[in-house]
């Protein structure tokens, strides 16, 4: 047989041992049944960012191939491994290598035949993906889900991705197993693998520190999908085709000659003798004072047998567990794994934290916790999964299973032994991340060091939930008796629990298995509202640990030769053993535990899946869309009683002059709101509540001078009260419950954090509410687009009620748990002639307070060293608003807020700061600049909403997110220079784009949009591109002019057209647009090009139109130059910024700027 | 003098795979304290035996009896008291000999710290790994191996000790020293050692068995099993370049040929010499009976 052929023979014995083993019977099916579950969810879809385009859309295959491949990477270090050890693991190893034959033509013919096998395991997710159509045919999936079979993708990935990188990991797995004699070594090499994945994608690509680094050190090339992928439009994703880029290129190469050059090598040099011999012998020299020496042994040896003490299978059980343990750790293995850890976790936290796009930002507790969690938490549920699988599989050697079997020790001793080992193992991987915490704080923020505070984070929240992984992997251990199908399978878990955590596939807590609970910690509340949900959601996890691990101990394999029936029977005999009892108790405590999340979650807590939500949604709109009518009201009064211990308030709130052409006064109510009474006119009247909705019977007093709201939209407060009806409401409102995703909860003992929106209802129809995504439209029955409402119907824009004659008082009842003159609270009075709307707070101990130019902030200890810049960012901004607008609403106090409770925002004069948007940022860099601008928008936005008194209508968020955040920025530029300005625009422009790839709904226009993401970050920009077409001055005048037309009932879209001119109305409220402006140097002159897209049916459409640009000198002017049409020419004079001028978006602001001779532009 | 009941008693234990092998077939033992020997060729459904006498596995009828009690029944109660060294042990990573051992002490319900390490010590002693006891198991000579097995084995000071082919291996000295260590434990103990070798039966054990097929051929004691082929038993060498005799119940290789020993109730020619029976002889006898009652069940 000549080599060739001998080759090709070793090839088709390993593919056909491969297939013969249950690997692939697990596997294939797995990866196909991942791939359905993937396509039938839309939430998962849409988090890919297949929004608008078909389940089956290319550039979902190019991800879910390469993805893949980074958890797969386990699956063929087992396959790869195999090629060295199969022969040793049926002692046929120096009978197969004393044979006549080419060691390295049969080993590279065995890894040929993993090849294959590696290759093909991967395209069951690709098979997947063709039963789209057959789904679609079926009705299971909507018909537009439904794309041609992309064929090319497929077969592009395969050849692109999953072969060369089968190819290469596989050469360094081939090479590991023939070093290390056993499959040790290439899982070994899988885990660093995955290591150098994790830092490729989290640290260097999702810290934005270089994505062609970032591509360089992926090997499965994911990075570079993602990177392409999220660029595209959902019209290039219908049709993507992955660009063989530089980095990718160069990636593929990387990936594939070295490790098989490297192949090449080890298997030119291997000899027999390193594949057939054992390891050499190696002495451990040991102390005399070692506890294990037993002194005076030889004497011992021959002495007669001592009465044996009874044996405590209780000790047993723990010296297992030691046992295990310290295997575990024994060697260089797992403490090499957690250095790396570690230190990675520190490179990690150094570039997420203190150098996060959005930072510089200060590791303090609470915010450090959960994004090192975040960026641990992939690796150690690999890790657990292995480590658990190794220790579960310690006895899986010839003879000593059955050895181990015949002990008698009990299966108890010897499962539960594991099982604590497990959970111990679990629990130390938990804490690695507070390693790293501690470091990171040590280094970056000393003074926030801290060795407690961080510790609960990963002890209550992480190592819960690896725990819950880990005794899944010892069930699966236990089941199934094939050690590789084992690890397949734990594999495969730890991977789908993985994709939860990042996609939020499942919801519900209880039901997140395997993800840590959700919880936010800020320095004033604390752990206090938090530790009974945690305590009972842990306790509920561990519950779920407990049944694991009693099925293990059922399950536990004991002796030869078993079949199915013989391990049911003996199952059945164990479950009035210990394992009965543990399960028993599990399921006592996981039903009784889940009773309380249930309760605490869904009926307090109001938890809805996403599907629920928009149900609900939908039928909102079927009940109270069409019920909108115009409403006013003149004004009125709220008082509001607090019970921060009894988590309960009650509001009394008088409007006066209610006003409604229908007779109904309608309204939301706040989360936990009750209406206990209303009357009209002191008399009781009749309320009607759904979904959260309620509509009041006005009566005539109602109607007796409704306005004309179609006509004048006068909602004005001019009117006397006597033209309408005094409308009383008494309220309750339970802040019960649990968040479900952490949120924070503003009435706690530990803390209230108040605002209007908490307590009162608020007036009129939530445009908010209404179904966007055509399919879900169609789903629910809806017609395609929802009736167009009167302006006069609708939500105030900020605030609960519409502009008025409006006083307020909030009355803190006294905790028991708090001493009296240790309490706190903001101010508790105020009034307002614009939209109501309020904010206080209450401490339970003092908080620190500062003041500069009359401003108070309310801040924690950790920040009283931030709290001086925040008060000058906050009066600069102010006093920048003022100049811009001429006005500047008053801010009496600064609060810093819960962290994720809200955003930046002006309540009455309270300016509600919360920690992840105000008082994590360090003092100078990006995101100091980035919370300048925040607070300017938000102080703008309050100011412009105020004075136009708007309402929810179409085109709002030009009027109440474009126009401040174009403001913000400009006063960023204003104070701190066009690089923070620039670097802004780069920041701001990069989020239009990525949420352009992550569409929920298709993107029509402004107009039409509502409040989804793209919006937020659109719309300032390209009202800031607006502006450069006519400047800062007649920006602001027309701004004045919409005001004006909108406060005396001119809907915006008009006023805007009526200041703004047709056209640029049509731009600023039409289907986004971008642009590209390009400033490049040549000789003595500087070219400038220019190119503009609009968005249609999902994609950007380029324009041939001609393009004016303007020219901005950095001279402190405001004096701009047009050029164009571009391509055009500049003189080089002085350094210059180049805008186009057209509202649009510009794509890459940085290269739109010329920083004159000598410049690095 | 043994009690009633003392040692092992097996009454038709029958087992078949769920292939259809029928691997034991209304076996019934009687294993008094003292060293009992199995022999039995290769298939024969030793370790079959040797692993449901272990409770490693069920058989489907049959009783087990160990000092009278059943332990089908109670497989706890011989698991306290056994010690069990299969054919095959492979090598144990990452730790020591030492550890390991200690490890399966404790398993065997040495729970109790000094008077495990003690036991450990004496054992490690006893198997002549005392020198060796804290290199890694993974390194040890397939002997050392066996020798570490035995300890195991020994540890937790088992009633009824099963090992299975225990000296293959071992060199003569480590033989002989393993063959004493049997010999004490048996005294008082029972020891069912499994082996194709047939002197480490014939110099250690009082009784044996041999098993074929699933079935026990022959029980007795080695000078009673030889006793029954007195002056039945014939041999002589045949030249390489005569063919063997059909019949010969065994043939060994000699330097001018081939040394058959057969069967007849006389001398077939005067080549023949009377055979003095030996164990190996009585051996291959059992077989060839139990061969041949089968074919005539059969027919």
């Amino acid at each position: 047989m000549n080599t060739l052929r001998f080759v090709a023979a070793q090839a088709w014995q390993e593919f056909r041992a491969g297939c013969r083993g249950p690997l692939l019977a697990i596997v294939f099916p797995g990866l196909i049944g991942y791939a359905l579950i993937v396509i039938l969810n839309a939430d998962y879809m849409r988090e890919m960012g297949a929004t608008e385009v078909p389940r089956n859309s290319p550039h979902v295959i190019y991800l879910m191939m390469a993805g893949q491949a980074v958890w797969i990477l386990f699956v063929w270090a087992w396959l790869f491994g195999l090629n060295v050890v199969r022969d040793r693991n049926a002692s046929l190893h120096e009978v197969v290598l004393s044979t006549p034959v080419s060691l390295p033509a049969l080993l590279f013919g065995r890894y040929l035949g993993a090849l294959v096998l590696s290759t093909l395991l991967p395209v069951a997710t690709a098979i997947g993906f063709l039963l789209v159509p057959a789904l679609g045919a079926l009705g299971i999936i909507p018909p537009d889900a439904v794309g041609p079979h992309p064929w090319f993708a497929m077969g592009h990935s395969l050849l692109l991705f999953t072969l060369p990188t089968a190819a290469g990991v596989g050469a360094l797995f081939l090479c590991a197993a023939v070093w290390t004699r056993s499959v040790a070594g290439p899982f070994a090499v899988a885990a660093v693998l995955m290591l150098v994945w994790m830092v490729a994608m989290v640290v260097i690509r999702g810290g934005d520190a270089s994505p062609a680094v970032a591509t360089l050190l992926d090997s499965s090339g994911f990075a570079e999908i993602e990177e392409q992928t999220n660029l595209m439009t959902p019209r290039e994703k219908a049709v993507a085709v992955v660009e063989l880029t530089p980095p990718l290129l160069a990636n593929r190469l990387i990936w594939t000659l070295p490790p098989l050059l490297l192949m090449a090598i080890v298997l030119r040099r291997v000899g027999r003798e390193r594949l057939a011999l054992e390891k050499s012998p190696a002495v451990r020299r040991r102390s005399a004072a070692s506890p294990e020496a037993a002194p005076g042994t030889a004497a011992e040896a021959t002495a007669p047998r001592l009465p044996a003490a009874a044996t405590s299978w209780r000790r047993a059980t723990w010296n297992e567990a030691a046992w295990h343990l310290k295997l575990s750790f024994r060697g260089w293995g797992t403490p090499l794994a957690l250095a790396m850890l570690v230190a990675t976790g520190v490179g990690g936290a150094f570039v997420h934290v203190v150098l996060h796009a959005d930072g510089p930002l200060q590791p303090r507790s609470g915010l450090v916790e959960p994004m090192i969690t975040d960026y641990f938490y992939l690796v150690v549920v690999f890790m657990a999964a292995a480590f658990v699988g190794v220790m579960a599989r310690r006895d899986d050697r010839t003879g000593w299973s059955e050895i181990s079997d015949a002990t008698s020790a009990p299966v108890g001793t010897r499962v539960v032994g594991r099982a604590l080992a497990s959970l111990c193992l679990a629990f130390a991987f938990a804490l690695t991340p507070l390693l790293a915490v501690w470091i990171v704080t040590a280094l970056a923020l000393p003074g926030a060091f801290s060795l407690a505070a961080p510790a609960p984070f990963f002890g209550l929240l992480l190592a819960p939930a690896l725990m819950e992984i880990a005794a899944f992997v010892l069930l699966a251990h236990a089941l199934i008796r094939h050690a590789g199908a084992a690890h397949a399978v734990s594999v495969i878990c730890a991977f789908i629990i993985v994709v939860n955590h990042e996609l939020a596939v499942t919801t519900y807590p209880p039901a997140e298995f395997g993800v840590p609970v959700h919880a936010t910690v800020s320095e004033f509340a604390g752990w206090g509202p938090w530790m009974n949900h945690i305590l009972t959601a842990d306790l509920f996890k561990l519950a779920v640990v407990a049944v694991l691990l009693a099925l293990a101990w059922l399950a536990w394999p004991r002796g030869t030769a078993l079949t199915i029936p013989m391990r049911w029977r003996t199952a059945l005999g164990r479950v009035p053993s210990g394992a009965g009892v543990l399960a028993a108790a599990g399921v006592v405590l996981a039903f009784g535990t889940h009773v309380v999340l249930h309760e605490q979650f869904v009926t307090l807590g109001g938890y809805q899946s996403e599907a629920s939500e928009t149900e609900e949604d939908a039928e909102w709109e079927k009940r109270w869309w069409a019920s909108a009518t115009p409403f006013s009201t003149a004004g009125g009064e709220a008082v509001v009683d607090v019970d921060p211990a009894g988590r309960t308030a009650t509001a009394r709130w008088r409007l006066a002059g209610v006003r409604s052409a229908s007779g109904l006064l309608h309204g939301a109510l706040p989360e936990g709101a009750e209406i206990r009474r209303a009357t009209v006119d002191g008399e009781e009247a009749a309320v009607t509540v759904a979904l959260d909705q309620f509509s009041l019977e006005l009566g005539e007093c109602g109607r007796r001078t409704a306005p004309n709201a179609e006509e004048s939209g006068d909602t004005e407060t001019s009117t006397s009260e006597a033209e309408g009806c005094t409308v009383e409401f008494d309220l309750t409102v339970r802040d019960e419950g649990w968040a479900t995703h952490g949120e924070s909860r503003w009435l706690h003992e530990s803390g209230v954090w108040l605002r209007a929106a908490d307590v009162l209802p608020t007036l009129g129809h939530d445009p908010d509410r209404l179904v966007r995504a055509p399919h879900d439209r169609e789903l629910h029955g809806l017609p395609e687009d929802p009736a167009d409402a009167a302006v006069g119907a609708l939500t105030t824009a900020m605030g609960v009620a519409p502009a008025g004659d409006w006083r307020w008082t909030i009355r803190f009842a006294s905790s028991e748990h708090a001493d009296p003159s240790r309490q706190a609270r903001t101010a508790t009075a105020g009034q307002a002639s614009g939209p109501l709307d309020f904010a206080a707070a209450w401490w339970p101990r003092k908080p620190l307070e500062a003041n500069v130019e009359g401003v108070t902030a309310y801040h924690g200890s950790m920040r009283s060293n931030d709290v001086e810049v925040v008060l000058n960012d906050v009066t600069e901004m102010r006093n920048c608003v003022a100049r811009m607008l001429g006005r500047a609403p008053h801010v009496g106090a600064v609060l810093q807020a819960p962290r994720e409770l809200g955003g930046t925002a002006l309540h009455g004069d309270l300016l509600w700061l919360p920690e992840h948007e105000g008082w994590d940022v360090a003092p100078d860099g990006f995101g100091h600049w980035r919370r300048r601008a925040t607070l300017a928008a938000a102080l703008a936005a309050r100011q412009l909403a105020d004075d136009a008194g708007l309402r929810k209508e179409p085109g709002e968020d030009w009027l109440r997110v474009g126009v401040p955040g174009w403001i913000g920025m400009e006063c960023v530029r204003r104070e701190d220079g066009r690089d923070a300005w620039l670097a802004l625009h780069a920041r701001v422009s990069g989020q239009v784009i990525e949420a352009f790839g992550a569409l929920d709904a298709p993107a029509v226009s402004v107009e039409a949009a509502g409040d989804v993401p793209w919006i937020r970050h659109y719309t300032p920009l390209a009202t800031a591109a607006w502006v450069e077409s006519i400047g800062p001055a007649e920006a602001i005048a027309a701004v004045d002019n919409v005001l004006a037309a909108v406060r005396a009932g001119e809907a915006l879209p008009q006023a805007l057209a009526a200041a703004v001119g047709e056209g640029d109305a049509r731009t600023l409220l039409g289907p986004p647009a971008s642009s590209d402006v390009l400033v490049t140097e040549s000789e003595r002159t500087v070219e400038i090009a220019g190119q503009r897209w609009l968005w249609r049916d999902g994609g950007w459409e380029p324009l041939t139109v001609p393009i004016h640009v303007t020219q901005r000198y950095e001279d402190g002017s405001d004096e701009r130059h047009r050029i164009g049409p571009v391509p055009a020419t500049a003189e080089t004079e002085a350094p210059f910024t180049i805008i186009d001028a057209w509202p649009s978006f510009e794509r890459s602001p940085s290269d739109n700027v010329w920083r004159g001779e000598g410049g690095d532009e | 003098m043994p009690q009633k009941n003392e040692g092992l008693e097996v009454t038709g234990l029958n087992k078949t795979y769920p292939g259809g092998i029928r691997a034991l077939e209304d076996v019934d033992l009687t294993v008094e304290p003292g060293l009992y020997g199995l022999l039995g060729p290769n298939g024969a459904g030793k370790s079959t035996l040797m692993r449901t006498l272990a409770t490693l596995q069920a058989p489907d009828s049959g009783t087990i009896l160990l000092d009278g009690v059943d332990v089908l029944a109670d497989p706890d109660y011989l698991r306290r008291r056994l010690g069990y060294l299969p054919q095959q042990i492979g090598t144990y990573p990452t730790v020591t000999g030492r550890q390991l051992l200690d490890r399966f002490a404790n398993l065997k319900g040495r729970t109790n710290a000094s008077e495990r390490r003690r036991e450990v010590a004496g054992l490690l002693e006893r198997v002549n790994l005392s020198q060796d006891a804290d290199r890694a198991v993974a390194t040890y000579s397939g002997g050392m191996l066996r020798r570490f097995g035995i300890a195991i084995a020994l540890a937790g000071d088992p009633r009824l000790l099963i090992v299975d082919e225990p000296t293959s291996g071992l060199d003569p000295a480590e033989r002989s020293r393993f063959h004493r260590v049997l010999a004490d434990i048996a005294a008082d103990n029972v020891v069912l050692l499994s082996t194709h070798i047939v002197d480490d039966v014939e110099s250690l054990c009082e009784r044996l068995s041999i098993l074929d097929q699933g079935r026990i051929v022959a029980e007795g004691t080695p000078a009673s099993l030889a006793a029954e082929l007195e002056g039945r038993l014939w041999s002589r060498v045949v030249p390489r370049d005569e063919p063997l005799p059909e019949d010969a119940l065994h043939v060994s290789a000699k330097p001018a040929g081939s040394l058959v020993v057969v069967e007849a109730s006389s001398r077939p020619d005067d080549r023949w010499e009377p055979q003095t029976p030996r164990l190996e002889d009585v051996y291959h006898a059992a077989i060839a009976h139990g061969s041949r009652r089968r074919e005539a069940r059969v027919a």
